[in-house]
């Protein structure tokens, strides 16, 4: 009871000063908190900054005047501290009646595979950026975890491309159509691939997830490793392409002069 | 000339495909491809660990110092991170907090790498586990600020961009479950 007293303190001292002291944004946490306090995960806060605090911890060795010593706190007096706007961030402490649930426990939840698309569509041509992108997105599956009805959150982080030609990349990014991305027909994008060999090549996709999952509305707690999905395989035929004179549209007249 | 028209190239896969023999055309000149910047996925996972550990060393050192220059991470710590580093040391440095000993990078998996290096940023990512047990954060009077309850094994979950020299340099950090990456290497 009277640390939670000490920390009502702190936190008046906040409204004079509220610089000093803030919550951080959700996913940052540096290595003085985490030496200090450890870093939460799902959320942590920012260490105490040079506010002067009123009236002295406990057993505090501090002087006065100078910068004070706040007291030794556990992560949940940091949260109050830190005054999190939401307190769900702060409560992501592990329930100790909740075993750490891994992939094997979600096994029941099934992510929606995602799937690739190409330009040109089915063909390309030797020596020229052929785009490949990837249409998935974090997306919620409900169901029962623990006898608990429960929701399981995927997020796509990883886009592993086998080309069919021998090489393979893994990207960061699902890509998009050069319409969407600005770049010009043939162009590189940030998910391309250039075939120097003509040839029928089929190209496979696996999506890298992660997962995390949530009781109730409450707040996502991660689930250790990835889960791996294979998206639809495409079909392309590698040609050349040269520039010639014809005389009329070649589907029209296909043994007119050039075609 | 690698830029062409859709017109121009839907012409020229209907003459290779339906007309009339004659000689076998041309192919474009082949597009220098990029060098893999990672042999392998262990190559750049032992990069991603021995940037994250060279960043330790920095921070221990600096965080020694009471946090003075903190600039001086910037060869270690990028973007987002080395803001959040530079307020950390900030911290430091206000309340004369002294840190003694450092972290030690316990354990590392690899969540995915871009062997190819297509973008210079985000090229590797991985979970690490780092062992806090050996640092302390003394006061003036020399008394330890750390929370009894902080865990000694923490889990991160760290991105890396390419640095120039091709290495890697960690840009970004999130906590992580300490589950697997922490007790597989215990």
């Amino acid at each position: 009871m009277h640390g939670f007293g000490i920390a009502f303190a702190l936190l008046v001292a906040l409204g004079a000063s509220p610089t000093g002291i803030g919550a951080a944004a959700a996913n940052s946490c540096n290595e003085a908190t985490s030496i200090i306090t450890g870093c939460v995960n799902g959320g942590s806060v920012d260490l105490i900054g040079n506010e002067t605090i009123p009236g002295q911890p406990p057993g505090g060795t501090g002087g006065t005047g100078g910068p004070t010593t706040p007291p030794m706190l556990n992560p949940e007096q940091w949260c109050f501290l830190a005054n999190q706007p939401d307190p769900s961030v702060c409560d992501a402490e592990p329930d100790p009646g909740i075993p750490t649930i891994t992939l094997r426990d979600i096994a029941s939840f099934v992510p929606t595979p995602g799937r690739q698309q190409m330009e040109p569509d089915g063909w390309t041509v030797a020596g020229l950026d052929t785009n490949f992108y990837a249409i998935t997105g974090p997306h919620v599956v409900g169901g029962t975890l623990l006898g608990r009805p429960a929701e399981v959150r995927f997020t796509p982080t990883a886009y592993r491309w086998a080309y069919g030609d021998g090489t393979s990349s893994t990207r960061t990014t699902k890509g998009g159509t050069w319409a969407a991305l600005g770049v010009a027909e043939f162009e590189p994008t940030p998910t391309s691939h250039v075939y120097e060999r003509l040839g029928d090549y089929t190209i496979t996709l696996s999506i890298v997830f992660t997962a995390e999952y949530r009781f109730a509305g409450g707040p996502w707690t991660p689930i250790a490793g990835t889960i791996t999905l294979p998206a639809n395989d495409l079909h392309l035929r590698v040609g050349t392409a040269k520039t010639v004179l014809v005389e009329h549209d070649c589907r029209a007249n296909p043994n007119g002069p050039g075609c | 000339m690698r830029r062409i028209s859709g017109a121009v190239a839907v012409l020229g896969m209907l003459a290779l495909a339906g007309c009339g023999g004659g000689d076998p055309l041309p192919t474009l000149p082949p597009t220098p491809s990029s060098t893999p910047v990672f042999a392998s996925e262990e190559e750049a996972l032992a990069a991603a660990e021995e940037a994250y550990a060279a960043y330790l060393e920095a921070w221990a050192l600096i965080a020694s110092e009471g946090g003075v220059n903190p600039e001086r991470i910037a060869s270690h710590a990028v973007g987002e991170f080395y803001e959040a580093e530079i307020e950390g040391f900030r911290t430091l440095r206000d309340n004369q907090w002294r840190v003694v000993g450092a972290s030690r990078l316990q354990g590392a998996e690899l969540q995915f790498a871009d062997l190819e290096g297509s973008q210079s940023s985000a090229v590797v990512a991985a979970y690490l586990c780092v062992d806090v047990s050996g640092v302390d954060v003394l006061d003036t009077q020399g008394a330890s600020v750390v929370s009894p309850s902080r865990p000694n094994l923490q889990a991160f979950e760290v991105t890396f961009d390419l640095d120039g020299d091709g290495g890697l340099v960690p840009s970004d950090r999130s906590p992580w479950e300490a589950g697997s990456v922490c007790t597989a290497s215990e």
